[in-house]
């Protein structure tokens, strides 16, 4: 199989990771839940998986690092923080839904701020004018699940901090490829997935945190135990019940080999193999190419094929063994601001990706047409 | 000569955890321990044992890496008792 869904989950793992996963099977139970040896080692994992994602994210401490589920979960635990019910908030046009969907179960009121796809300026000025009306909140997703394309997160962190204005960034796409600074944003959250950019399991994700957040979840956490209410301290406050270790683990050994490589070196190669492949489609007849000039800004990338269905495009090239993404990829939002009410094909490249996968779904596009 | 450990608690995990690891990287041997059950008041609660007579050296290097402890206690000498200072 050419693996090209990286955007949804990086299939392939570093080696560490699948070790880890199954050492952790084996040697570890549950952290803080005993002074014993297999809950002495679960804990310094789980520590030292926070240290790494503090180091990568440049987080104060590694007691800033909460785990989740996946980034939706953290983006659900940041958004019921901060917005309040009935708020006022502005975001990116290309929200996916895990934002969506929470602003609208509490009735937030949602100012997209926006403009032409891959306009960074546009963008830019859209949220400077709509952060000056003083919302309850700002959400930005840093780089597009559809499109690639980048919110310039860090000018409108500046304007946010300017403001007084908490932010919370989605870096489902972005961690582990870009350089996040979480120091430096300013933000009040980060949320992202760990089975993406950051080459752990499923079923793992982070969010990083300036203050406590309220808890979505509410129970266990081996601390504080008398307490009838959640402890407000971090990580335990967004960490209710027993933790998915072998899910750390894996993560943290992700972390490790993120860190080796350096982001900057994944985002080179991921954008030299997103540019070569949107080469490539442009040259085909029938094919649409959502991406910039020159050089695609990310390892995601979305096209569209004349008179056939993104979904029906995505079952034919699965049929050459070839997998992609087809549809809204969740985020309606980012389909309506681009005018692809139709959806897209979408592929998307991680560290493991080659120049190889790049021709081979080029090829069979070309067949397709 | 019988050396006589101060123990840091805390409340959470992870900020014991980050306690004992400045402690280490400041020289002193540190350990995290379940808090003993008479000083957890509150329910569970962890400890970090650290290997010192210089308990003061230690806070510094706890407030420095913003891991400050919520109490600090002694064992009483010749008894299972702790002795709280702080």
């Amino acid at each position: 199989m050419i693996y090209l869904d990286n955007a949804a989950t990086t299939f392939l793992k570093p080696r560490a990771v699948y070790e880890a996963v199954s050492r952790a099977m084996r040697t570890l139970t549950s952290p803080g839940r005993g002074g014993y040896g297999t809950a002495e080692r679960a804990a310094e994992t789980a520590f030292l998986c926070r240290e790494r994602a503090a180091r990568l994210f440049h987080a104060d401490g590694p007691e800033h690092v909460v785990f989740t589920f996946n980034a939706t979960h953290a983006l659900n635990m940041a958004i019921g923080s901060i917005v309040p019910e009935g708020g006022r908030v502005v975001v990116s046009g290309f929200e996916h839904n895990s934002v969506m969907r929470p602003l609208y179960a509490l009735g937030a009121k949602a100012t997209v701020a926006s403009g032409a796809l891959f306009d960074t300026e546009e963008t830019l000025e859209a949220f400077r004018r709509a952060i000056a009306g003083g919302p309850d909140a700002v959400i930005v997703n840093h780089v597009s699940n559809v499109f690639g394309c980048i919110q310039p997160v860090e000018e409108i962190a500046e304007a946010c901090r300017f403001y007084g204005v908490p932010l919370i960034v989605d870096a489902s796409q972005s961690a582990g490829a870009f350089d996040l600074d979480f120091r430096a944003l300013g933000a009040a959250y980060i949320a992202m997935p760990g089975h993406k950019g950051l080459y752990g399991p499923q079923g793992t994700g982070l969010l990083l945190c300036r203050e406590p957040p309220k808890p979505l979840l509410r129970g266990g956490t081996g601390s504080l135990s008398r307490l009838p209410s959640m402890p407000d301290t971090l990580p335990d406050a967004g960490e209710a019940g027993t933790h998915n270790m072998p899910g750390i683990a894996g993560l943290s050994a992700g972390l490790s080999f993120v860190l080796e490589k350096g982001p900057d070196a994944i985002l080179r190669h991921e954008r030299a193999l997103a540019s070569a492949l949107a080469g490539r489609l442009k040259r085909i007849r029938g094919v649409t190419v959502f991406a910039p000039e020159k050089g695609h800004p990310s390892g995601v990338l979305s096209f569209s094929l004349e008179g056939i269905p993104s979904e029906d495009a995505a079952a034919r090239l699965a049929a050459r063994g070839i997998a992609v993404r087809a549809g809204l990829h969740c985020s309606p939002l980012a389909h309506e601001t681009a005018g692809t009410p139709g959806g897209t094909v979408r592929a998307s490249f991680s560290a493991f990706s080659s120049m190889r996968d790049v021709y081979a779904l080029a090829d069979a596009v070309s067949a397709m047409v | 000569m019988i050396l006589i450990y101060p123990l840091f608690t805390y409340a959470a995990l992870t900020k014991a955890q980050k306690a004992a690891l400045a402690l280490k990287r400041g020289g002193i041997m540190a350990s995290v321990i379940r808090a003993p059950g008479v000083l957890g008041a509150e329910g569970c609660a962890y400890a970090v044992r650290a290997l010192t007579d210089d308990t003061e050296g230690a806070m510094r290097l706890l407030r420095a890496a913003g891991a400050s402890p919520r109490r600090l206690y002694y064992p009483d000498e010749g008894s299972d008792r702790w002795r709280r200072t702080s």
